[in-house]
């Protein structure tokens, strides 16, 4: 229970920052958006490595880990095109919702 | 070969379309393919604007949605000035989204490509002054750093040296306002005799050529060929460059006079006395006595172009530039001449020497505003900022009446000016300087003076101003001993209940000083007193728009900015009411 808990605020956690970071790049401040995003990098790992044990250990959160590694793959394709609103669109609006959708089976 | 561009416009994830651009083998998108008018909303959450009084400078109009964006942030005091740098992605949006509530909103000017050189230097001019430029912000359109880089830094480039004149101005006004004012009160007793540009405009004969004569250094290597044209061209001298002309033998037709505070040394021993004069009527008064024929105003001062609007006469302005050669370019430019050659236009040093006859004349802070420029030789040579100022201008204005007015630059040295031809004042001359020219008879012909009738409504229109000054050194007076009033109680307000207070009677205060304002500027008089007091009024302007802090505070500063506005203008009134004494 405490690990799922640890989960969710961690989730919350990462939408904030995520949520900050995109704010960056939608308003052109790219350099710091990136830093910010480099930040995130770790964080975004860790949540995705808890995740992947929880479930393998409990059957839940149900997800599809393709499309999560899919999508990670996707915004670093983004970052080094230096295309950074593909970048916040990404995390803000496909990774950021599965995480959410993820967080709500966690109720 | 200009680049080839591709637009397409298809429709986000959201629904709403979203565009992009393909060239040279890349493609941008200018807007988020997932969102786009969330997107907008951000960015336009994100930029820096003024709350009161905005104006926006925005690099790239788009498909309208960071536009609009801004807008909708925008309250209805602020202005936008958008730049769109391609014409054929205007087309493209035009044909494609809905710009009418753009166009149609009275807050945005927008400019394209094709219009843009010709109309955002008088729009900057209209638009930002020293009082509000503190509220403009930049805006670039996502993308349009990558896809118009050139553009981009013209458009930085034209905005920084805008800002330059607009601070350049400020402290020009503070410095010169009184010398302007005193001048203006003071050269007012030449107007009968006295005609203006505009009976000239269009009278030389077609074909014939102006030199202009500047004083840079390199009017010593060939001051002496222009004795060929004397007859030939109409030759016009800034009043720098007539101790060197004289000492050559050589008389211009005319010479050209605008600064509030030129020293004596430059005209003696020289012909000025007379020499028929373009002039400012806020030149130096002094030097204005010593001369003894035609004055021609050129550009005026608010107080004489009130009288001539009384007495119908056209009175426009021609002035451009910053400087007594800028001037007298504009001057020939009205006259109506189709070629104008520049002798002596050096805008950079040769070695330390600054003006013709081996002179060096420093300026404030020169050391600190040095640079080099592409000479007209090849190489590169070493300016400062104000004959920087001026070399934009003239590549500006040259580009702007490319294949109006050809101008040929015969200086023979200096700084590069974009968009002239080089030629040597001897080739220029013989090629060139064909049609005679007679100024003198030109004068006699069309200068007219003031007729009887005009003379008297003149000696009215200066007692009037007499009166005026006297009422407005007493409103100024009752505002002062307010202002007193004001400022006791303000000290003496209990701490608990300073801030209704203060709230309550700035807005009074500042309802008793419009009212008397409106009294004060309703007469003609007040450009006069105005410039004479901006050494005190541009400071308290500031602070009183800057300062923030408690309701106490700002009203402390209320009082005691306006209290020496005030103090300053009674006491200028005063001296102005005897300068227009003298001038009847």
């Amino acid at each position: 229970m405490g690990e799922i808990m640890d989960l969710k605020q961690a989730v919350q956690k990462l939408s904030e920052a995520i949520g900050k970071t995109t704010e960056l790049f939608y308003t052109q401040r790219e350099a710091e958006g990136y830093r910010a995003f480099g930040e995130l990098l770790e964080p975004m790992a860790g949540l995705l490595d808890s995740l992947f044990s929880v479930k393998a250990s409990q059957g839940k959160p149900e997800f599809d880990e393709k499309e999560l590694v899919r999508l990670l793959t996707e915004a670093v394709n983004a970052m080094e095109a230096k295309d950074s609103v593909l970048l916040a669109d990404i995390l803000q609006y496909d990774f950021l919702d599965r995480m959410e959708q993820i967080a709500g089976q966690l109720e | 070969m200009a680049e080839k561009f591709l637009f397409t416009s298809e429709p986000a994830r959201d629904g709403n379309p979203y565009m992009s651009v393909a060239v040279s083998g890349e493609t941008f998108r200018l807007n988020s393919n997932y969102r786009p008018l969330a997107e907008a909303d951000t960015w336009a959450a994100g930029q820096q604007l003024a709350e009161t009084g905005a104006i926006v400078l925005l690099f790239g109009v788009g498909n309208g949605y960071f536009l609009r964006a801004l807008l909708k942030r925008l309250p209805q005091d602020a202005a936008v000035i958008a730049y769109e740098p391609s014409e054929e992605l205007f087309r493209f949006v035009q044909s494609r989204y809905e710009l009418g509530d753009l166009l149609s909103d009275r807050r945005l000017t927008l400019l394209t490509e094709s219009i843009f050189r010709k109309q955002i230097y008088a729009l900057l001019d209209r638009s930002i002054h020293w009082s509000n430029a503190k509220k403009q912000s930049v805006c670039i359109h996502p993308q349009y750093d990558r896809i118009f880089p050139e553009q981009l830094a013209f458009f930085e480039e034209l905005i920084r040296a805008n800002n330059i004149r607009v601070y350049t101005n400020r402290n020009t006004e503070m410095h010169f306002g009184r010398s302007i004012a005193s001048n203006v009160a003071l050269n007012m007793r030449y107007v009968p005799e006295a005609g203006t540009l505009s009976a000239l405009v269009g009278r030389f004969p077609p074909g014939a050529s102006a030199i202009l004569v500047a004083a840079g250094p390199s009017l010593d290597k060939n001051v002496d060929e222009l004795k060929k044209a004397e007859g030939r061209a109409f030759i016009i001298a800034v009043d720098t460059s007539l101790r060197t002309l004289h000492a050559h033998g050589v008389k211009p037709d005319a010479a050209v006079m605008i600064d509030a505070d030129i020293r004596q040394k430059y005209f003696t021993d020289t012909d000025f006395a007379d020499i028929p004069l373009f002039a400012q009527i806020q030149a130096n008064h002094e030097i204005m006595r010593l001369h003894t024929t035609r004055k021609i105003w050129f550009d005026s001062h608010a107080y004489l172009k009130q009288y001539y609007h009384e007495i119908g006469r056209d009175m426009r302005d021609y002035h451009g530039g910053a400087s007594v050669a800028t001037a007298a370019f504009s001057v020939c430019a009205a006259l109506g001449f189709r070629r104008i050659i520049l002798i002596g236009q050096d805008l950079s040093y040769h070695g330390d020497v600054t003006h013709a006859g081996g002179e060096t004349m420093a300026i404030q802070a020169e050391e600190e505003n040095l640079c080099y420029v592409d000479g007209t030789d090849g190489g590169k040579v070493k300016t400062r900022h104000d004959w920087l100022q001026y070399l934009r201008w003239y590549e500006r204005v040259v580009q702007e009446t490319a294949g109006e007015i050809d101008v040929i630059d015969a200086t023979e040295g200096g700084a590069l000016i974009r968009g002239t031809r080089l030629m040597t004042l001897s080739e220029a001359i013989e090629k060139y300087c064909t049609v005679p020219v007679d100024f003198a008879a030109l004068l006699r012909e069309n200068l007219r003076t003031l007729s009887g009738e005009e003379r008297k409504s003149l000696a009215k229109y200066l007692h009037r101003g007499i009166l005026e000054a006297e009422k407005i050194r007493k409103l100024s007076q009752e505002l002062c001993v307010l202002l007193d009033r004001e400022s006791i109680a303000l000290e003496r307000t209990d701490a608990r209940r300073a801030d209704q207070y203060c709230s309550e009677r700035s807005a009074w205060l500042r309802g008793r000083i419009a009212e008397r304002n409106a009294l004060i500027a309703d007469c003609s008089v007040y450009p006069l007193v105005d410039d004479a007091i901006k050494q005190v009024s541009i400071p308290a302007i500031t602070e009183m728009l800057e300062t923030e802090g408690t309701e106490k505070e700002r009203c402390r500063v209320l009082i005691s900015a306006n209290r020496r506005l005030y103090r300053a203008m009674a006491e200028a009134a005063g001296e102005l009411g005897e300068k227009l004494h003298y001038a009847m």
